[in-house]
C-alpha cells in the first residue's frame, strides 16, 4: 500500500529540504537548521500566549468585534458573478475530462493536484487573503444558480418554491461531505486515482444539485455544501467581503463573531483542526507504531491488509477528531465554571468561533509546504493536462523550483501562523466573553481553561509540524 | 500495546512539547482549589441573558 511515499528528501544548498514527488502528497515535514531545539518554539509560543491572555485582560474592556462596521470601496457589475460561475464550470468540465481520459497515474494528471493542492490548500489561502473567492466560482453553485434561472424562464409561477432547510439538519451534510473528503485524502488507498478521483467529484456535485433544487442554492450552499461552509469560514478571517455586488472591508476577524451556528457546527470546526491533525499525526513515529498493531487487529477480524490498514487510519482520523471536540469541551467546562446559566452546549455554540483562526493556522502550518513546491507543479500539469506529452502553454517542461524557499524558512512560517492564529483565537474568545459577562473580571476568569486550550493546540501543532515524533 | 510501549523510549522525548500545557493545568488546578476554599460561586455576578446579547445589548 501506497503511503506517504510522496514525501522524498532533497537536498538544496546545504539544507535538507522535504518536497514532494507526487500530487496526492499531504503535510511536509523539513528538517530546519535552527539555533535553538524546536521544542523551545513551543516553550516561547506559550509564553506570547499567556503575555497576550494578559494583554487581553488589561487593555481590551470592551467587546470591539461583535458588531464591526463595513465600508463598501466597490460595486461590482452584474457580468462579474455570471462570468466567474462560467470560469468555476469551465474548470470543472475540464478536470473532470482530465480525469476520466488522461493518463491514470497522480503525479502526471492535472486532476489530483488540482484537487488536493489548489483547491483543497490554495482555496484555503486565497479565503483568509481575499475573502470569499470560493462562492464566486463555485461550479456546482453556478450550475444549480443557472438551472434555477432557466427554470424559472420556463415554469415562471408554475415552478414550486424549494423546501424550507430543516433546522435539524444543521451542518451535518456539510460534516459528512468534509469527512469523506478527508477519509479520501488521508485513509482511501485509491485517493490519487484520477478516474476514482473524477468520478467522486461528478459524485459530490450530484448531491450538491440534489440538495440546492430541494432547499434552493442559498440555503444548502450556507449549510450543506462542505466546501462552501470550509472556506466560507476562512473567508470571515479576511478583511474583505464580497457581497451583493459590492466589495465591502472590514476589520480582520470582524466576520467571525456574528456568524450563524446551525447545529454541527461544533462537529464541523472539529473535523476541520481533527483531520489535519491527523495527517500529520500520521507522519511521526508514534503512529507508524499504533496503526501496524492497530492493523493486526483488524486483520485478526478477517479483513484483508489493505482493507485492515484503512480500518486503523479510519479510527486514527476519528479519534483525531473526537480529541479536538474534546479538548474544545474541556475550555467550555472551564467557560461553564464561572456560567452555570447557559448549558455546555451554548457555549459551545457561542465560542467555536474563536477555534476557525486555529484551522486557520493548522492548515497553513501544516500545508504552506505542499502549495509551495507541488503548487508550482500546476505549470507543466496544465500545459500538459492529459499527460499525453502536449504542450498547450509552452510550460510542460518547467520543474518545481525548491530553493526558493527553505526548510528553515517554512518552518518559521508555520510557526508565526501558529502563534498568530492562535493569538487570533485568544482575542476572539475574550472578546465573546467581554460582550457575555457584565463584569470583565468574570469574563477573564471564563477564559482561563479556553487558554490552556489554546496552548495545548499550539504545542500539538507544533509538535506535529516539527516532526518530534518522526 | 507491546509494539507502541517497545518504542516508548522514541517519543517520550516529545513530551517536552507537552510541558507548557502541564504548567497551565497545574496552575489552573490550584486556582480553582483555591476559589473552591474561598467559597466562590459560578453565578455570584449579575450578567445580561442570551437574548440580551443576540440582541446587541453589551452591557446592564
Amino acid at each position: 500500500m501506497r503511503r506517504r511515499a510522496a514525501a522524498v528528501a532533497v537536498t538544496v544548498s546545504g539544507a535538507s529540504l522535504l518536497a514532494v514527488s507526487t500530487a496526492n502528497a499531504h503535510g511536509l515535514v523539513g528538517k530546519q537548521d535552527l539555533p535553538v531545539p524546536t521544542w523551545l518554539f513551543t516553550w516561547a509560543a506559550a509564553i506570547v500566549l499567556i503575555v497576550s491572555f494578559v494583554g487581553l485582560a488589561m487593555l481590551w474592556p470592551t467587546p470591539r468585534l461583535q458588531d464591526v462596521r463595513e465600508r463598501v470601496v466597490a460595486r461590482i457589475p452584474a457580468i462579474v458573478p455570471a462570468l466567474c460561475g462560467a470560469v468555476g464550470v469551465a474548470a470543472l468540465v475540464g478536470l473532470l475530462y482530465a480525469g476520466f481520459a488522461g493518463i491514470q497515474t497522480d503525479d502526471a494528471n492535472v486532476l489530483p493536484t488540482s484537487v488536493y493542492v489548489v483547491f483543497w490548500v490554495g482555496l484555503a489561502f486565497a479565503s483568509f487573503l481575499f475573502g470569499d473567492v470560493f462562492r464566486a466560482f463555485n461550479p456546482w453553485l453556478a450550475i444549480g444558480r443557472g438551472a434555477g434561472w432557466l427554470s424559472r424562464r420556463l415554469a415562471g409561477d408554475r415552478l414550486p418554491a424549494p423546501l424550507a432547510y430543516p433546522e435539524r439538519l444543521g451542518h451535518w451534510p456539510a460534516v459528512v461531505g468534509l469527512l469523506a473528503f478527508a477519509w479520501l485524502e488521508l485513509v482511501s488507498t485509491e485517493r490519487g486515482d484520477p478516474s476514482t478521483l473524477a468520478f467522486l467529484v461528478l459524485a459530490y456535485v450530484a448531491v450538491q444539485l440534489v440538495g440546492m433544487s430541494l432547499y434552493g442554492t442559498r440555503a444548502w450552499a450556507d449549510r450543506g455544501d462542505a466546501f462552501s461552509v470550509y472556506f466560507g469560514l476562512f473567508a470571515r478571517i479576511s478583511p474583505l467581503r464580497w457581497s451583493e455586488r459590492k466589495l465591502s472591508i472590514r476589520a480582520p476577524l470582524g466576520g467571525l463573531p456574528p456568524m450563524d451556528t446551525p447545529r454541527a457546527t461544533v462537529a464541523f470546526v472539529a473535523v476541520m483542526i481533527g483531520s489535519t491533525t491527523f495527517d500529520g499525526l500520521t507522519m511521526g513515529e508514534a503512529w507508524t507504531d499504533a496503526a501496524p498493531w492497530m492493523q493486526d487487529r483488524f486483520a485478526t477480524l478477517g479483513l484483508d491488509q489493505d482493507v485492515a490498514l484503512q480500518a486503523a487510519f479510519t479510527v486514527g482520523l476519528l479519534a483525531s477528531i473526537a480529541a479536538v471536540w474534546g479538548l474544545y469541551r474541556v475550555g467550555i467546562a472551564g467557560v461553564r465554571g464561572v456560567d452555570g446559566r447557559r448549558s455546555a452546549g451554548e457555549l459551545a455554540e457561542l465560542f467555536v468561533h474563536s477555534l476557525v483562526p486555529i484551522a486557520l493556522a493548522y492548515v497553513v502550518a501544516h500545508y504552506f509546504g505542499l502549495l509551495s513546491y507541488q503548487g508550482q507543479a500546476m505549470a507543466f500539469l496544465l500545459s500538459d493536462p492529459l499527460g499525453d506529452g502536449s504542450d498547450l502553454l509552452g510550460t510542460a517542461s518547467t520543474a518545481i523550483d525548491y530553493n526558493w524557499i527553505s526548510a528553515t524558512g517554512i518552518w518559521y512560517v508555520q510557526v508565526v501562523a501558529l502563534v498568530v492564529g492562535h493569538v487570533a483565537g485568544l482575542i476572539l474568545a475574550h472578546d465573546r466573553a467581554i460582550a457575555l459577562y457584565a463584569d470583565p473580571r468574570q469574563a477573564v476568569r471564563s477564559q482561563y481553561w479556553m487558554l490552556a486550550v489554546m496552548v495545548g493546540f499550539t504545542c500539538l501543532a507544533l509538535w506535529l509540524v516539527s516532526g518530534a515524533g518522526s | 500495546m507491546t509494539v507502541i510501549l517497545a518504542h516508548a523510549g522514541h517519543w517520550t522525548s516529545s513530551l517536552v512539547y507537552l510541558t507548557p500545557v502541564l504548567l497551565i493545568v497545574a496552575a489552573l488546578a490550584v486556582q480553582s482549589v483555591r476559589d473552591r476554599r474561598a467559597g466562590r460561586h459560578p453565578d455570584q455576578h449579575s450578567e445580561p441573558t442570551l437574548d440580551d446579547i443576540l440582541d446587541g445589548k453589551k452591557r446592564k
